[in-house]
């Protein structure tokens, strides 16, 4: 019988407020945010700068305290002591001493985390293998490229073997063909069974990892389902026709409307991520976009 | 309570809101600890405070009080070369208390008063008592700080002797150094040097009598034998019956 | 212990890389091994005390400049860098970071003082014995070095500068850059200094009395920290005041550690 929990990654009514400027104005940077990830499930946090994505992996990450509700990671309290060792956390564009090698640097933080000497050399071999930089375990980490810093910083958060890993936008800054590999590094965490959340703007990218999406803005969570429905391909069709002159579409609009549909976008191509994203989020503050 | 908060906010240096709670906490924390530590683990603060508070506006300048006292000293040996009595007094002054805790400015600083310039003050036109005064009242204000040192009562007996022809005076002070820890052995013999030139032979032998018995024989600087023949020489000159002299105790 | 132990040998590793550090340690040195010239002026046997005091001087100053420096540095380094994110994320408590932090600055400091000791102490020796040769009863008063006081002197700096580095500490907890950290730095160090200025004030009557009697109190008194005489004195009382020194400089360092967790608490990070 598995003793696994049902939920990895535990939300319940989480509010942040931050206290912006010296006088302590409040900034709501998370609004009562309910979210539940499975064990082994991707997540993908979206959203705009600002909408609360990086608030909410340092909170998972036990960086700071949720000023309402409570974060649980694999059933134990986000900040307790325990729950560190469960979640490997990546932050948004680290930079490391540039002194250090790769080796000593992944040692360093294995032994942090609680590893004796023999464990941290051996974890750091096998984590520098999984991101592949064993090859660069006496390199300086100054001497890194921005892509392989990622990877590094990809490394330190794995290096511990924790259940749940937090990452923080990981493909930012990285040039096309390292996002890429990013992402592919990612995919084979998630097929070892990690559970893995992260923040991203890459949509296309991160479609691509499949899993749960959850679209934040305002510090509120607008979408949460799978890429399917996100891009809307569960509640539309997409048809090929002769290009439309003005009439013709306004007699498809009327068409559709007497049997209940909506004509959503016509000449042009099947609305892309990015448009489902623009519009997600123009129809959360009521804007609408016209079709 | 608002416009401090403003100011607060206003310099836009610190990483948090001002909060007066927190502030408490501060100062509870501080006064807490600071006065553990000031009143119970270094009580000597306030008591160095009470003791010398002119020289203790030097502090502002930190760790560099003893390179200040050093060049300090470097004008009042200028001021000396050109005769100026005034002002080699003044950077003396100084130079002590810039740095009190040194015997060194103190003890060649009264030398320097009471005996280099008051020797050359009639050319000066500086009076030569007035110096040798100006010297003795510079090793006075020494004592609250050395009175422990035995080597500022070897200095304060050799300017008693020297500058105020004091002989009294300088048998007193060197005898309240040789009985201070860590005394060198020449005092003691010195006291007893300045009652037998006082005459008081009686009580220049009863002092060697008392010494030479703790006079480890096997230390040169001790001169132990000197001692004894100190002590031969002053009952010779008592004319002592036999019974009376002194003998150690492989003689009796 | 162990994570404070790891953080402070991973700050003494990056400090030492850091050319401040360099450039401090060989202006101090330079100028140590600078005051063989003072025997161009002749000051004969108070030549010696010219020579400790100078060096001393620059022990303090350089190991309290040393101490601002450092601690602003390898504190905004680590916000700036995202690290601290990384060592709390893995169960590093606030407490155990700034501890490792300090740990580590003081060790540099512990280096410092010791390369420039090994510097000053040969010049001393060197003058010291030459003196000896011209003028056989120079240091008969007690004014000759004692080895064991050039330690406990250079021990007493080493101390006050750990202190001062745990204060800065504390402040850039609560500073939003490290140039408003250095710079109340600086401030403490003259303030720190002043303690017993601002008690003998309130003693001696002035205004408000209570206030700045109070603030003597509050406050370490870095002037409690030169034991230079020590080094040509070198009795038993210096060593009993190094002990309560000690005790001193570990209060006030846990006071400052403590408030600096306080205030890492509060900080948004």
């Amino acid at each position: 019988m598995s003793t696994e929990p049902a939920v990895a990654v535990e939300l319940a009514d989480v509010t942040k407020d931050y206290s912006v400027g010296l006088r302590g104005v409040r900034l709501r940077a998370l609004d009562r945010v309910n979210l539940r990830i499975a064990p082994g499930e991707v997540c993908v946090l979206l959203g705009p700068n600002g909408s609360g994505k990086s608030t909410l992996l340092k909170l998972l990450a036990g960086l700071q305290a949720p000023s309402a509700g409570c974060c649980r990671v694999e059933g134990v309290d986000a900040e307790s002591a325990r729950a560190r060792g469960l979640i490997g956390y990546m932050p948004e564009s680290p930079a490391f001493p540039v002194g250090m090698t790769v080796g000593a640097l992944l040692r360093h933080y294995a032994e942090l985390s609680g590893l004796d000497e023999s464990a941290a050399q051996r974890c750091t071999a096998a984590v520098l293998e999984t991101v592949g930089l064993l090859n660069r375990v006496a390199v300086k980490v100054g001497t890194l490229s921005k892509g392989l810093t990622q990877r590094l910083a990809l490394a330190q958060a794995l290096v511990h073997e924790p259940k749940v890993l937090l990452l923080d936008e990981p493909t930012a800054g990285v040039d096309p063909r390292g996002a890429e590999e990013m992402l592919a590094l990612i995919r084979k965490l998630q097929a070892l069974g990690r559970t893995i959340v992260l923040s991203t703007h890459q949509l296309e990218q991160a479609a691509a990892l499949g899993g749960r999406v959850v679209l934040m803005q305002a510090g509120r969570v607008i979408f949460s389902g799978n890429w399917p429905d996100f891009a809307g391909e569960g509640e539309s069709a997409c048809f090929r026709t002769e290009p439309l002159s003005p009439a013709m579409r306004d007699e498809l609009t009327t068409w559709l409307a007497a049997r209940g549909h909506t004509l959503r976008a016509a000449g042009g191509a099947w609305p892309t991520l990015q448009a489902r994203y623009l519009e997600r989020l123009d129809e959360a503050t009521g804007k609408g976009r016209s079709p | 309570m608002a416009q401090f908060s403003l100011a607060w906010e206003s310099c836009n240096c610190a990483a948090v809101r001002f909060d007066w709670k927190h502030a408490l906490r501060v100062l509870v924390v501080l006064a807490g600890g600071g006065i553990l530590a000031n009143a119970v683990v270094l009580p000597d603060v306030t008591a160095r405070a009470v003791r010398a508070p002119a020289g203790l506006w030097w502090d502002w300048i930190g760790g560099l009080r003893p390179l200040g006292a050093n060049l300090a000293w470097l004008q009042s040996q200028e001021a000396w070369g050109r005769g100026d009595a005034a002002q080699t007094a003044a950077f003396l002054r100084l130079a002590v208390e810039l740095q009190p805790e040194s015997l060194y400015f103190w003890s060649n600083g009264a030398r320097l008063l009471a005996l280099d310039l008051a020797a050359v003050a009639d050319a000066s036109g500086d009076s030569p008592d007035a110096l040798r005064r100006a010297g003795m009242a510079l090793l006075e204000q020494a004592r609250t700080w050395h009175e422990d040192n035995p080597y500022y009562w070897v200095e304060r007996a050799g300017l008693e002797w020297q500058a105020l022809a004091d002989g009294g005076l300088a048998a007193e002070s060197y005898r309240r150094a040789a009985l201070l820890p860590g005394a060198p052995y020449y005092a003691a013999r010195l006291h007893a040097l300045m009652l037998v030139r006082q005459g008081r032979l009686n009580e220049a032998h009863a002092w060697l009598c008392w010494l030479h018995p703790q006079l480890p024989a096997a230390d040169p600087a001790a001169q132990a034998d000197l001692v004894r023949k100190r002590i031969h020489g002053i009952e010779q000159q008592l004319e002592l019956p036999a019974e009376q002299r002194y003998r150690q105790q492989d003689e009796l | 212990m162990r994570r404070v132990w790891l953080i402070a040998a991973a700050t003494l590793r990056e400090s030492l890389q850091h050319r401040s550090f360099a450039l401090l340690l060989l202006a101090a040195l330079a100028f140590v091994a600078g005051t063989l010239f003072l025997r161009q002026f002749n000051f004969g046997s108070s030549e010696l005390k010219f020579v400790a005091d100078l060096g001393f001087g620059m022990l303090s100053l350089g190991a309290a400049l040393l101490a601002i420096a450092m601690m602003t540095q390898v504190f905004f380094d680590e916000c700036e860098r995202r690290t601290l994110h990384l060592l709390l994320a893995r169960g590093v408590s606030r407490s155990e970071f700034l501890l490792g932090k300090l740990a580590g600055v003081a060790l540099l400091l512990g280096l410092y003082a010791l390369m420039l000791l090994a510097c000053l102490w040969p010049v001393l020796w060197a003058r010291e014995t030459a003196l000896l040769a011209l003028m056989p009863d120079a240091f008969d008063r007690g004014s000759g070095l004692n080895f064991a006081g050039v330690m406990i002197a250079a021990y007493a700096s080493w101390l006050k500068a750990c202190v001062l580095a745990a204060a800065v500490l504390w402040l850039a907890t609560l500073a939003e850059n490290r140039v408003f950290a250095m710079g109340c730095g600086l401030l403490l160090l003259i303030i720190f200094h002043s303690a017993a200025v601002w008690a003998a004030y309130g003693s001696n009557g002035g205004w408000p009395v209570w206030l700045l009697h109070g603030l003597g109190y509050l406050l370490p008194d870095f002037g409690a920290f030169d034991l230079t005489p020590a080094a040509f004195a070198g009795d038993g009382g210096f060593v009993v005041r190094a002990v309560r020194l000690t005790l001193y400089a570990v209060l006030y360092g846990a006071i400052f550690i403590g408030l600096g967790v306080l205030q890492l608490r509060r900080r948004e990070i």
